[in-house]
């Protein structure tokens, strides 16, 4: 066999490997999958499929401005939210909340390594789900924003309040 | 042959331990309203996991997991002496209130405060609460040792070490609440 092609051949099963090994990671880490269908008759449909592990590096492109209001909202509860996200991984499958009233049905179920949101209201049904550890890589961003002068300290002085 | 006995036996061991530390314990809240808003909600929270997100959540009056209700509201009452005066008195109804609208009772009985209301103002409608809770559950809460301050991370022990318990029960002719503890997981549906 020429050298040449059997580089090649070489290569191509590294290739071929490296999209097993990374399309494994992605299968295991999981989709987070969000879907949105308004009821007007003009009303939107979105529907968005993207694998979890994806979530870390679209996050590093979403610029600092955009996720710094949130973050100063999120910012006291990010603590909490990490043990929540670590604990509830060790539990069965369970509905965490449920509400119906005439108009409104809420789910929010942990299925799995995975939370599950249903939401099906007059105006719209909404379902969102993402794996737990998804949350972790978000909590990590924010975490790594610099705090402003703004909002940021808003957040902390209320974090203080009770002292 | 011995060998994979004895491991599987460790590893029954092993998940029984696991499956011990959580899920052991579950608040559950029920709310019905079959009135002219027909409204359910259900609410499930594992006491394990309670126990470990309060004292994370630093916000507003919640520290540590311990929450300040401000002295002004015990009106100069001495809280604690007044539960420790009941804890140490046998079975008994302390407080009754018979109006014509409204009938209260406070009692001590089988290691747990009792509360019940009858309250007929609201229309026609008699609304029954009935709130039971253990003593130790009580002490733990009372457990900070500062008098405006509430421990809900040692009340949330203290009810997950107590067996399974209904807490509050609330009726009238068209709403049901009802939030007790005991040992059965919800199932996701």
């Amino acid at each position: 066999m020429p050298i040449g092609l059997g580089i090649l051949g070489s290569a191509g099963v590294l290739v071929l490997g490296g999209v097993v090994v990374a399309g494994a990671a992605v299968y295991q880490a999981g989709a987070v999958r969000v879907s949105v269908d308004e009821k007007s008759p003009d009303g939107h449909h979105i529907h968005l499929i993207a694998p979890a592990a994806a979530v870390p590096i679209g996050l590093r492109f979403v610029p600092d401005h955009a996720l710094r209001h949130a973050a100063s909202e999120v910012r006291p509860w990010l603590p909490a939210i990490e043990i929540a996200v670590t604990e509830l991984e060790k539990y069965r499958d369970f509905t965490l909340v449920e509400v119906d009233d005439a108009q409104d049905h809420v789910k929010i179920r942990k299925l799995g390594q995975t939370m599950v949101i249903d939401v099906d209201s007059a105006d719209a049904t909404v379902h969102v789900s993402f794996p737990l550890r998804s949350v972790m890589s978000a909590l990590h961003r924010i975490e790594a924003l610099p705090r402003n002068s703004g909002k940021a300290v808003v957040s902390d002085h209320f974090s203080d309040e009770g002292d | 042959m011995k060998k994979t006995i004895l491991g599987l036996v460790l590893l029954i061991l092993a998940t029984s331990m696991v499956l011990a530390q959580t899920s052991d314990k579950w608040l559950h809240i029920k709310v019905d309203n079959t009135g002219d808003k027909t409204e359910r909600v259900r609410v499930n929270i594992p006491l394990d996991l309670a126990e470990k997100i309060l004292p994370a959540i630093n916000k507003d009056h919640l520290h540590a997991g311990k929450v300040r209700i401000g002295e002004a509201k015990f009106n100069d009452i001495d809280l604690r002496a007044m539960l420790d005066a009941i804890r140490s008195s046998k079975d008994n109804e302390f407080v009754t209130v018979d109006s014509q609208h409204q009938n209260v009772r406070v009692a001590k009985q089988g290691g747990n405060l009792i509360v019940k209301v009858n309250d007929l103002r609201h229309g026609q409608k008699e609304q029954k609460v009935d709130i039971s809770i253990p003593f130790t559950v009580i002490d733990a809460l009372l457990s900070s040792g500062k008098k405006d301050e509430l421990d809900l991370v040692a009340a949330v022990r203290a009810l997950a070490a107590h067996g399974d318990t209904v807490l509050v029960t609330v009726t009238d002719g068209s709403n049901n609440v009802r939030i007790w503890v005991d040992s059965n997981a919800p199932a996701a549906q």
